[in-house]
């Protein structure tokens, strides 16, 4: 892997969106190398990661007379990470692949537990 | 002929055991939720069974097809529908594999997209033992990690909420269910009865997965952390949000220790 050889995967893609948004305004993929200082990607490495963004449609594209430049669709706000947090964890048909400390028994779960717990007291 | 349909009903009964027979022992018994790391491993290794059965059924009525031609032509008429049948059989099951795997995917593909999100408007990150804990401000006391993301996902409402070792027990058991695989367990049961046949034992594992799972992760933080961190962590937070769930856990692991 060609930079950030130890960052574990979408660590890029948030580090990236956390510059975005510190920029405050559409800026190139080299400004967004630049801003990640002595800990940067390769560039066709940084291109990859802000296309993967656009297609998740987190970031888009903004032309300028110089080329491209990008800037994160959802503006950031303490507002946003709650109700992010609150549309992950409660929604319906949610992701198999995400795990809450809270979990998610249901009633049945909970007289399953709660049965091998406390053994029926009948004779 | 006779060898080969007396084989083919063999693996379809080995298929039955494995898919439905055996998991429906696991339902009956106590021990699953004692030793739900044991329940989950075994429910893993009876769907690895069946599908091998499956493969080997298909493999052989196919080979068997392939062989026969010009001998009896009673047989090979047989032999080669049994082999076509198998052959449909498995094609359509793989397009309702495909099928549910897609859909799975999109709602994964969402979480994950948010949970990225997230992990960008942190307010604190650090290192816990190989995983990020990301800290984000929001009032609801929420843990939560992604399965390929190594990432757990802290609100600032459960930091402010429990002390650093009841923190630490919270981490542990996310940090469990990233290094145990649980997210994709999971991905597999809920796969595994949208795809199987609706029956109680093929089904018991997808509705006992998201309690076994929960248990194991807990066992494994307490063996990490202690158990006293883990069971205070547990009571404050289903006090908190009123979830007998967590209280229940928590009763658990004080009933394992005495």
């Amino acid at each position: 892997m060609a930079g950030g050889s130890r960052r574990r995967p979408g660590e890029l893609e948030a580090a990236t969106l956390r510059i975005l948004w510190d920029a405050g305004r559409p800026v190139s993929a080299r400004q967004v190398l630049e801003a990640f200082g002595t800990d940067a990607p390769g560039l066709t490495a940084m291109l990859t990661v802000l296309d993967r963004l656009v297609v998740k449609g987190q970031v888009r594209r903004v032309p300028t007379d110089r080329g491209v430049s990008f800037e994160p669709v959802v503006a950031e706000s303490a507002v946003v990470a709650e109700r992010m947090l609150q549309a992950l964890v409660g929604s319906r048909d949610r992701s198999a692949a995400l795990l809450r400390f809270a979990g998610e028994l249901d009633a049945r779960d909970v007289d399953l537990l709660r049965a091998a717990i406390e053994p029926p007291s009948e004779g | 002929m006779g060898t080969l349909v007396l084989g083919l009903v063999g693996l379809v009964g080995w298929m039955c055991a494995a898919f439905v027979g055996g998991p429906l022992l696991l339902s009956r018994a106590h021990w699953p939720l004692r030793r739900p790391r044991v329940a989950i491993a075994a429910w893993l290794g009876l769907v690895g069974a069946g599908l091998l059965g499956l493969a080997a059924a298909l493999g052989w009525a196919v080979i068997a097809a392939v062989r026969l031609t010009g001998a009896d032509v009673a047989d090979s008429v047989t032999t080669s529908m049994l082999a076509w049948t198998g052959l449909t059989a498995a094609g359509a099951l793989a397009s309702l594999v495909y099928v549910r795997v897609e859909a799975m995917r999109r709602s994964d593909d969402e979480a994950d997209a948010v949970l990225l999100l997230l992990a960008a408007s942190t307010l604190a990150r650090r290192d816990a033992g190989g995983v990020t804990v990301v800290q984000v401000e929001a009032e609801a006391p929420v843990a939560v990690s992604m399965a390929g993301r190594g990432c757990i996902v802290v609100s600032s409402r459960l930091t402010r909420e429990l002390t650093s070792d009841e923190l630490a027990a919270v981490v542990a058991h996310e940090s469990a269910h990233l290094s145990q695989r649980h997210g994709r367990v999971a991905q597999l049961a809920r796969l595994s009865s949208a795809c199987g046949p609706d029956v109680a034992g093929a089904r018991w594992f997808a509705r006992c997965a998201p309690l076994l799972l929960e248990l194991a992760a807990d066992d494994a933080a307490a063996r990490r952390v202690g158990r006293p961190a883990l069971t205070s962590a547990l009571t404050k937070l289903g006090r908190l949000q009123a979830d007998a769930g967590m209280l229940l856990r928590a009763a658990r692991l004080a009933a394992h220790a005495a």
